[in-house]
């Protein structure tokens, strides 16, 4: 009888539970009490954080469910990134979603659940199922204005997508499996070690394999050229859900991709298959992400589809330091990400409550909103200025560190381009900034925030100052978490 | 030999089924074309001596799932027209081009590839009860136990969703006061 | 030795985040108090740290402050850490100093401006950064204070957003801006690459770069040149220099304080720090000197023609930044490092007089529209005029003996040449020329501005000219620290400094400087009478065309008009750039957009079904058209890789 070591699995049954009141709360209640349901929910995830601090360290089911560093530094963005899409929906809850607010919320919960077994996955099945577990309740998110046809059309797109994205990843991780005999990560790498020194032309199979899951977490990871469905799915769905696509979800495709490409396929990354090495191939595909992602941003005059195409630039920035394979790089990338959910959530949270008061996502409705909302526009500043990477804000850190590990791998040209497409992006950061501050006022805006999502932007720009100022302690977290790969 | 003739016809049937169910038009006549597609299916785990996937296959998706989708499709009384309007000729022969173009490659490089006789540490002969409901069984219920649980919240959420977004809204009543 | 250095910066820090958060809620005099007793108090502190330095040997004239570690990954370990030694000692005083006269000239200035709590708060976050830049013990630290100024900068520029040109320059100042910090960053990743280290102490040991760079080697030629196309960004050198006359949109003195006497002479102070690098990149030298003194010369001919008195002012500081990146650029770090001292107090004074001027006259920018202001400003035209004389190398004045060293050392250096002479020698004639230009069209001659304008003519109030007064002494005796040898002196400047060019003492084994002053006594001094005499044949020439005979300016103006128009025309660059870079982003951008937006996701195929005639497809909803668009395209970018894959491998 295998050892099932259900302690370290609680926080997640905790939260599969929790989310499974609340829609039952909701329920019970008659959906009166839209904010006191919010809450339990931001509870239900404290608590959860509370619970992985208790509950953490090691292995059970086999290997198959591994709670070591990587997992718990992903955990705390998914956990983080899922707060503040609750905490910043308080508004579209009680004003445009009548029916089914429990589900909303449980519904997130479910997402983030899947996203932490996902991050503990130590074999491809219970990779795989994280992984749809994670993208399912998006997809119903996505379409929850059902009133909304650019809502519906979103889920529709996100959920087509999604299948046909699945059905790829599901052949390249059959492909993994035929080649190696076994899902087990960790056993895959040293067969396929094996197969490799013992077999002819294998490594074919192997490419055969790595692109088709590449293009299965490509997806997840909007990284070019896998990533159209994400300005449409941005721009319809329900802001906070666009905000834990972008954050939760992607942190969600990096840890797969650390655990598949960083574990599973370590031997590969460059010298046995130079030039067709794995490493070689994202690095293409980042830089191809920095290019289009920054300069298709530019002339964008919604915000979402701003931060949609920028959020593509950023998996590019990510995936610099991704390819190189190495502590720094795995550090550097679960830095960014930590810093991205501060950034990124923050950014996405002013865009809701700008909505929510105004209707309107156009950039250009800006305009002014320094003078009316001083505080705001000063957060939504900080935040695209951590986006661009302005010391001393946590966003410059983080891509130091990114590019650091970049070149420390010798892939320089990567970090010059890389370097390069971000002045450009500084340009579309900027001119929001521009607006707010530099644009005539507008006397129509009036932005009334509710305490939650007050909360929201406090955490957020709190984040990015703390830890650009002080980045000792997620680093060295970050850090700890390249020990899983045994550098 | 004629193992092989069996697992090449029910190959040739299975992705030819398979073809002409995405080329249909009137979805009724694209279910049918899966029912036959997933019987050659089932054939070919038979032949794997994976008796009960196969079985499971017939029951599961032939039997229910399949026949669901037919009552749905009947119930709503769908026509090909739903589906969209006629493609281009166009765009059916780059999705055509790029169908042909996927396979060459695939091809190509498979062809590159010396299938080994064993693979990995854990090939090992075939053991007795392979395939076996007792042996999937044992696999499902002790080995894969997490995963299996997994798939189960993954249903219930996906009920969850099928019901919120199925649900037609109720109107302004429900409205809190 | 160890001293609480970060009291300097504290106070501004301090001050921006009191006025910021209490936006609104303060009166004027409250916002103006805490803004300029903040800027007094790095002022004082960076005094008293300046005389506990002094009091040190001269070898260990180094004072430290780890604050706390900001990075620690491993072979990352950067500090947030201050050092003070004597080039950043000059620097803090400098900036702290001419910051705080700037204040309180501002009180006066932007007395009755809408956004007057605005204005101090970007105002003390710049001298924060600022401080920060020139005391960082590395060049991440630095690079933050590099980014901070460089922000406060656009904020600045952009203040008077109303006016569209002010937001269109302070956009262009950031992208221009982050063209060069690029470069920069590039530079630091190399030097972190090959040293292993960020630190000025470890980084910047001649030991340490010696054993990791070859002399004249790629690596260290890369390196310092991006740290130099950074320095080019940030201090208005070819080719990054359009954004400066632009930035005059700001405020006076902002134009003052940040495009003037302090942010943009950051490049040259990081170059001076990194003079080990550079010292072993000759290459590099060459071309900092080069672009320098074609800086110089360019920018200067260009204000020779403009008419608007900020102009021709913005224009004179790129013209000066040149001479110090010229200075640079033939190993004379610390003649760099002088001339930014005394150029800080005479520009900014400039600067400040100017804006004495705009304020009398209502705004008017516009030299044509002045004339005759002598009489009726009295104070600020003395001032100015002292400035002036200091900026024109009139013997005694600070600018004379500052410019006099560069003029000197670019013929003498061994990295110096004739020709860098020359063309230096001909800039400083030309902004003689322009200078006394200004000097005459705005405050001789008839009063050319219409009554109304005239009616309301008066001098500064006293919080203005108070400070103009105490530039104007600095602009004089500011240049008594470094009397060069030949003049009786001992260049007192240039010893102090000696510490920190390690590069230069390196390389030349501490003796050639020294020896070549002494060798070549009569020649120097005759070069500096030399250029003295040619100073004062511009200044008469001046004098010529704009007081004595007025009409032979438009006589010269007219037969060369071809040559006004394109100087006039600042040699078209900025419609060079426009064309050649900007356009073709734009273009290409929309060519993208019209690639990927619409043509592909709207619809490689849809559109071509909408060619063929079907139309309906392109109405219906997604599910229909554009989805299986998407999913194409999902499937034409495996095929594509795995094309490559098959071409490759």
């Amino acid at each position: 009888m295998p050892d099932y070591n259900l302690r370290l699995i609680i926080p997640e049954i905790f939260l599969f539970l929790w989310a499974l009141f609340i829609i039952a709360f909701d329920l019970g209640t008659k959906r009166k009490n839209p904010k006191l349901i919010g809450y339990l929910t931001m509870g239900g995830i404290a608590a959860t954080a509370v619970l992985l601090y208790l509950y953490h360290g090691g292995i059970s089911f086999n290997n198959m469910f591994k709670s070591d560093p990587l997992a718990l530094f992903f955990k705390v963005i998914f956990l983080g990134s899922a707060f503040m899409a609750v905490g910043s929906s308080f508004d579209i809850i009680a004003q445009k979603i009548k029916n089914h607010r429990g589900e909303f919320f449980g519904l997130v919960l479910f997402s983030t659940v899947g996203m932490m077994f996902l991050a503990s996955a130590g074999e491809l099945i219970s990779l795989y199922i994280g992984l749809e577990l994670t993208t399912i309740p998006l997809f119903i998110l996505a379409a929850y204005y059902k009133d909304d046809r650019i809502s519906v059309e979103a889920g529709l797109k996100y959920l087509v997508i999604g299948a046909f994205s699945s059905a790829i990843l599901l052949y390249g991780l059959s492909l993994l499996y035929g080649l190696s005999g076994t899902t087990d990560i960790v056993m895959m790498k040293i067969n396929l070690a094996l197969l490799y020194l013992n077999t002819n032309g294998i490594g074919w199979a192997l490419l055969m394999a790595i692109v088709m899951v590449l293009a299965g977490i490509g997806f997840k990871l909007a990284l070019v050229p896998f990533h159209m469905w994400a300005p449409d799915v941005y721009q319809g769905a329900p802001t906070p859900i666009t905000a834990l696509l972008s954050v939760g979800s992607k942190a969600a495709g990096v840890v797969a991709f650390m655990r598949i490409f960083i574990d599973g396929l370590y031997g590969f990354a460059d010298a046995v298959m130079f030039p067709l090495d794995w490493g070689n191939i994202v690095a293409v595909l980042a830089a191809a992400a920095m290019i289009l992602g920054n300069i298709s941003a530019l002339r964008q005059k919604n915000i979402k589809r701003m931060l949609a195409y920028s959020s593509i630039a950023q998996i590019g920035y990510v995936m610099v330091g991704m390819v190189a394979v190495s502590e720094l790089g795995v550090g550097s990338v679960g830095y960014y990400m930590f810093i991205y959910l501060f950034a990124n959530m923050g950014a996405f949270a002013v865009a809701t409550i700008f909505n929510d008061n105004t209707g309107s996502d156009s950039i250009a409705s800006y305009a002014g909103l320094s003078k009316s909302s001083p505080m705001i526009s000063a957060f939504m500043a900080i935040f695209l200025l951590s986006l661009a990477g302005i010391p001393p804000l946590a966003g410059f850190a983080a891509k130091f560190f990114v590019f650091a590990a970049g070149i420390q791998a010798g892939y320089t040209w990567l970090v010059i381009l890389a370097l390069l497409t971000a002045v450009v992006s500084l340009y579309y950061y900027a001119n929001v900034i521009k607006m707010m501050y530099f644009a005539p006022d507008n006397p129509t805006i009036k932005l009334n925030t509710p305490l939650s999502a007050n909360i929201v932007l406090i955490i957020g720009v709190a984040g990015l100052i703390i830890f650009g100022v002080y980045p000792e302690p997620i680093l060295n977290f970050a850090l700890d978490t390249a020990r899983v790969f045994g550098f | 030999m004629l193992d092989l003739i069996i697992f090449y016809f029910a190959a040739v049937i299975a992705v030819g089924a398979a073809v002409m169910m995405i080329m249909q038009r009137n979805p009724v006549a694209s279910v049918l074309y899966l029912v036959v597609s997933l019987v050659a299916q089932a054939i070919l785990y038979v032949q794997l001596n994976a008796l009960f996937v196969g079985a499971l296959l017939i029951i599961i998706y032939t039997g229910a799932i399949l026949v669901l989708f037919l009552f749905v499709i009947m119930l709503l009384n769908l026509r090909g027209e739903h589906f969209g309007g006629k493609q281009s000729r166009m765009g059916r022969a780059s999705k055509i081009a790029i169908t042909v173009i996927l396979f060459a490659e695939m091809v190509a490089i498979f062809k590159q590839v010396a299938i080994p006789e064993r693979i990995g540490t854990q090939a090992a002969a075939v053991a007795e009860d392979f395939g076996s409901v007792e042996m999937v069984a044992s696999h499902l219920f002790k080995e894969y136990l997490y995963p299996f649980e997994l798939t189960s919240i993954l249903l219930l959420v996906a009920i969850v969703g099928a019901v919120v977004l199925a649900k037609r809204d109720k109107t302004e009543k429900m409205e809190d006061a | 030795m160890e001293q609480p250095l970060y009291l300097i910066p504290l106070f501004p820090l301090i001050g921006f985040l009191l006025n910021g958060l209490l936006l609104g809620r303060l009166g004027k005099k409250t916002i103006s108090f805490i803004a300029c007793t903040s800027v007094g108090l790095s002022f004082l502190f960076g005094l008293k740290f300046f005389f506990d330095l002094l009091s040190l040997p001269d070898t260990a004239r180094i004072i430290e402050n780890v604050f706390f570690t900001w990075i620690p990954a491993g072979q990352f370990h950067v500090n947030v850490a201050f050092l003070l030694d004597p080039l950043s000692a000059v620097m803090v005083l400098v900036v702290s100093g001419v910051s705080f006269i700037i204040h309180i000239y501002s009180i006066g200035y932007m007395h009755d401006d809408a956004g007057y709590g605005r204005y101090f708060t970007y105002l003390n976050l710049f001298v924060f950064s600022m401080l920060m830049l020139v005391l960082a013990d590395n060049y991440l630290l630095m690079f933050v204070g590099w980014e901070g100024v460089g922000l406060c900068s656009y904020l600045l520029i952009g203040f008077w957003f109303e006016k569209k040109s002010a937001s269109d320059a302070g956009k262009k100042a950031f992208i221009v801006n982050r063209i060069g910090d690029f470069g920069f960053l590039l530079g630091m990743f190399i030097i972190f690459w090959q040293t292993g280290s960020l630190d000025f102490k470890t980084a910047l040991d001649p030991a340490v770069a010696h054993s990791v760079f070859a002399v004249g080697g790629g690596m260290i030629t890369a390196a310092t040149l991006l740290m130099f196309l950074g320095a080019t960004g940030k201090s208005a050198q070819i080719p990054l220099y359009v954004w400066l006359p632009d930035a005059m949109e700001g405020p006076t003195p902002v134009s003052a304080l940040i495009h003037a006497a302090t942010m943009v002479t950051a490049g040259v102070y990081m170059i001076a720090r990194s003079n080990v690098l550079y010292m072993m990149a000759p290459a590099t030298m060459a071309v900092v000197a080069i672009v320098g003194v074609a800086t110089a010369i360019f920018a200067g001919s260009i204000a020779l023609a403009q008419n608007d008195i900020k102009r021709v002012l913005a224009y004179s500081t790129v013209s000066q930044l040149g001479y110090m990146f010229t200075a640079c650029g033939v190993a004379a770090f610390s003649a760099g490092i002088f001339h930014l001292m005394t150029h800080a107090f005479f520009k900014a004074l400039l600067f400040l007089g100017s804006g004495s001027v705009i304020h009398a006259m209502a705004g008017q920018q516009d030299m044509r529209y002045m004339g005759g202001l002598k009489k009726r400003m009295p104070i600020t035209f003395w001032t100015f005029l002292i400035a002036t004389l200091a900026i024109t190398g009139i013997p005694g004045l600070s600018g004379f003996f500052s410019k006099d060293e560069i003029l000197w050392k670019s013929f003498s250096s061994d990295y110096g040449s004739i020709w860098i002479w020359l063309i230096g020698l001909i800039t400083a004639g030309m902004t003689a020329f322009y200078m006394f230009r200004l000097v005459f069209l705005t405050f001789y001659g008839e009063e050319r501005m219409d009554s109304h304008t005239r009616e309301h003519l008066h001098e500064s109030p006293k919080v203005m000219t108070v400070p103009l007064s105490i530039l104007a002494v600095l602009s004089v005796i500011g240049g008594y620290v470094g009397i060069p040898h030949i003049l009786g002196g001992d260049n007192r400047f240039e010893k102090f400094l000696e510490p920190v060019m390690k590069g230069v003492h390196h390389s030349v084994e501490g003796e050639h400087a020294l020896a070549s002053a002494a060798h070549n006594g009569s020649t120097e001094l005759i070069l500096m009478v030399g250029s003295v005499v040619l100073v004062a044949v511009f200044i008469y020439l001046a004098y010529h065309f704009y007081i004595k005979n007025i009409a032979a300016a438009g006589k010269l103006r007219q037969r060369f008009s071809g040559l006004h128009k394109i100087i006039y025309g600042k040699y078209f660059v900025d419609e060079l750039y426009n064309a050649v870079i900007v356009q073709p982003l734009v273009v290409g951008s929309k060519f993208l957009w019209k690639i990927f937006d619409v043509l592909i996701i709207d619809g490689f195929i849809n559109g071509m079904a909408v060619i063929i005639g079907d139309m309906s497809t392109g109405l219906r909803p997604a599910q229909s058209g554009i989805l299986r668009t998407y999913t194409t395209i999902f499937l034409v970018g495996v095929i594509v890789i795995l094309g490559i894959v098959l071409i490759f491998g």
